[in-house]
């Protein structure tokens, strides 16, 4: 709400219903909307909808209702609608426990739709940061003109901490770039040079922008020859990677001098956290790099937490999908890093585990870190 | 020799996208037709100062009537199959001032899109759809479709169609939004006075359009040629008055019940949330 | 608005017909046949063969799926064929 959120569309389940509860009652009394649709795949076309209209559109969902949002999604990337979706992961895949907590959407929340495009995804790891990274998305969202995805987990869903809320103006909120030239000569994707991205014409301005679905030309006319697909999908790509730097987050933690590095987002770092720190506390050399931007990586400092680390491990409660990632990001700065080995320690577990837990997983494996 | 005057453009050409004409639908395509209709009733009530067409939003699905969103001068947008009423609600809540538009065909909208209509009829959500029908589907090579007739063939029903088909407007009738009618593409000066007492009305307004596919539906039943195929869709077209559900008909053998079915003035969806929540601003924007 | 006592233009936009015939086959007073130019996509348009037997019902304007058509009130009857460099005239 702080972002201006004006329409929120959404579809009941467990564990982001609570969102969806306290939005319908607050929203409304700030000037926006809240509509139960009939199904995901409704929520996620209105808010397509609702964003070319002109308001900052959002849903909360968890795995079940994230997949059946792939369509939207990419139909969100392909006609460049900024909007919000929260994904609060819980166990999977298909109906998995509801009331229990997951971190298995990473790959799913860039790739699972179809075909070619980019969008931006956060992982926040507290409620404050759930807050301020909310505002983010929308900025992100705005930035691009794709749609963002804030990944937060069902343990983080039901945390109660403390937040403080920012006064209007303590935070940036960005809005829509808008057009710059009369009706007549405006073309809804002609992108602006410097950052790839076109001016926003919303519905009901005499602009006429055609949201189109299918590949377009810069009128947004159905075209399929190969130069114009191509050059649209390498936009759609690139115009997310050369805002990169205004999009990545991450936060190190005794990374200056680590010999061992661990990886882990949301709720798993907070735990994780708390292991670094008894084995700082016991003389081993221990760091954690927590990503805050899934997609894009923030691989600079990623490489900057590695460099003297022998060892890098993920801690994941799934197969090892950072640790997927994690393997390119290596390779492609192999001369920066010293060589390190790096360990997939996953627990696709549906409940957080302690720092004894994992500490106890990386016994059982037998693993020499320190 | 003489050079070609701005008066010479065909009337109805401020609300198209000239430059993309000739559109790519078939000689005899009842499409077209339906979409003059729609596009001479905006203009009668856009001289009469009744609508203004900067805010129709004009949503399409996928499928040859999804197409027509590429040559209309409105506010556009081509949705994924079967999405196109979802976006219109969309629309809608973010800006209750602007019109949705929702013109599709019969695939997209009474397949995959059936339960995104049903919903959106049964809050009597604040939009305009119109489904042209020309029982199949045409754009893809003339699969089965849910209005496709009984034993008729399509690709997908080779041996024929072993499916009762279903009869949207009869099943908008039983759930009662604000208007339900079902027009032909063989009465198209109907289709234009409905059109424009629908844009003037609040809440959910349902149009099904009768219209012909020479190319593919009539080459399946072996009436290729747009005339002929129009002249036996007239013979089953009968305008009536209905007094409950069952003298709607849907039969291609015998008789396609058309008129306007229901018509009434219950408070929209928009009107409903807008009011209950204390949305007064939002309220005195909402249009119609 | 179909008055006999009138007169009617009857304008054909020739690169938009797609020769389907369906305004020559609903026109009550035959008034209009195929012609013969062809245009940019290969369809011979339409032509007002008999402008002066128009009543203005414009049904065949309502059943040209194209844009192709419309016809008009005017001061004497007249079928045009608009190409993009040229208008064809028939008059009587």
């Amino acid at each position: 709400m702080a972002a201006g959120l004006g329409v929120y569309v959404g579809y009941p389940i467990t564990p982001s219903s609570d969102m969806f509860e306290y939005l319908s009652e607050e929203l409304p009394k700030r000037g926006g909307v809240v509509f139960q649709a009939e199904d995901e795949i409704a929520s996620i076309n209105a808010l397509v909808g609702a964003s070319l209209a002109g308001a900052k559109a959002m849903t909360a969902t968890s795995g079940p209702g994230f997949s059946l949002m792939m369509e939207g999604i990419g139909f969100a990337a392909m006609v460049e609608a900024p909007l919000l979706v929260v994904d609060v992961m819980r166990a999977g895949p298909s109906t998995g426990i509801a009331t229990q907590v997951g971190q298995g959407d990473i790959f799913q929340a860039r790739w699972g739709s179809h075909g070619v495009y980019n969008l931006v995804a956060y992982a926040p790891a507290s409620a404050q940061e759930a807050y301020e990274y909310a505002v983010r998305s929308f900025n992100a969202a705005y930035m691009v003109r794709t749609p963002v995805i804030l990944m937060t987990d069902g343990a983080l869903a039901h945390t109660r901490e403390r937040v403080v809320l920012r006064d209007p103006g303590e935070l940036e909120v960005v809005g829509r770039k808008r057009p710059n030239v009369p009706p007549d000569q405006y073309r809804p994707y002609r992108p602006d040079p410097e950052d790839l991205v076109p001016p926003m014409a919303f519905y009901g301005e005499g602009y006429h922008p055609i949201a189109e679905s299918l590949t377009h030309d810069e009128r947004g006319y159905y075209k399929t020859d190969d130069e114009i697909h191509r050059a649209l999908v390498e936009r759609l790509v690139r115009k997310v990677e050369v805002n990169k730097r205004r999009l990545v987050a991450s936060r190190s933690y005794y990374t200056e001098d680590a010999e061992v590095l661990f990886v882990a987002i949301g709720s798993v770092a907070r735990n994780l956290l708390a292991l670094v720190r008894e084995l700082r506390a016991s003389g081993v050399r221990a760091g954690l790099f927590r990503p805050i931007s899934l997609w894009p990586f923030d691989d600079e400092s990623f490489v900057a937490a590695a460099a003297r680390a022998r060892s890098i491990v993920t801690v994941e409660l799934n197969q090892g999908q950072i640790y997927a990632m994690l393997k390119g990001v290596l390779w492609d700065n192999r001369d920066k890093v010293a060589n390190p080995t790096l360990y997939n320690l996953e627990m696709p577990y549906p409940s957080l585990p302690s720092p004894d837990d994992i500490m106890e997983e990386i016994r059982s494996r037998g693993w020499r870190l320190w | 020799m003489v050079m070609l005057e701005q008066r010479e453009s065909h009337p109805l050409d401020a609300y198209l996208r000239t430059d993309r004409l000739p559109h790519i639908w078939c000689p005899g395509c009842g499409i077209g037709i339906a979409l003059q209709q729609f596009l001479w009733a905006v203009k009668e009530l856009h001289e009469e100062g009744k609508i203004d067409p900067n805010k129709i939003v004009f949503v399409t699905g996928i499928g040859c009537t999804g197409r027509a969103s590429g040559f209309v001068k409105f506010d556009s947008a081509h949705t994924p199959h079967g999405r196109a009423i979802p976006f219109a609600v969309g629309v809608k809540l973010a800006n209750p001032s602007l019109t949705p538009v929702v013109f599709s065909g019969d695939g997209d909208i009474a397949s995959i899109g059936g339960n995104h209509a049903i919903h959106a009829a049964r809050r009597n959500f604040d939009m305009l759809v119109i489904m042209v029908n020309n029982m199949t589907y045409g754009l893809t090579g003339g699969q089965l479709a849910p209005t496709t007739p009984y034993s008729v063939y399509s690709t997908t029903t080779p041996m024929g169609n072993p499916e009762r088909p279903i009869d949207m407007t009869r099943v908008m009738y039983s759930i009662g939004p604000n208007l339900v009618a079902r027009m032909s593409i063989t009465h198209p000066n109907i289709i234009r006075e409905t059109v424009k007492k629908a844009l003037l009305m609040k809440g959910f307004r349902w149009i099904e359009v009768l219209s012909t596919c020479p190319e593919i539906f009539g080459r399946h039943i072996n009436m290729r040629d747009p005339y002929e195929l129009y002249s036996r869709l007239k013979k089953v077209v009968k305008f009536k008055k209905v007094a409950n559900a069952d003298e709607i008909k849907y039969d291609w053998d015998n008789e396609i019940t058309c008129g306007v079915f229901l018509e009434r003035n219950n408070p929209s969806y928009m009107e409903s949330y807008l009011s209950m929540y204390g949305l007064k601003s939002k309220l005195e924007a909402l249009s119609p | 608005m179909a008055s006999p006592a009138r007169a009617y233009e009857i304008v054909v936009i020739g690169d938009r017909c797609k020769e389907c015939a369906m305004c020559i086959n609903v026109c009550p007073k035959d008034v209009l046949a195929r012609g013969e130019r062809m245009n940019r996509k290969g369809y011979r348009a339409t032509v007002p063969v008999k402008p002066e037997a128009c009543v203005g019902c414009r049904v065949c304007e309502w059943a040209c799926p194209d844009f192709a058509l419309f016809v008009r009130p005017s001061e004497e009857p007249v079928g045009r064929v608009i190409w993009s460099n040229e208008v064809e005239v028939v008059r009587r």
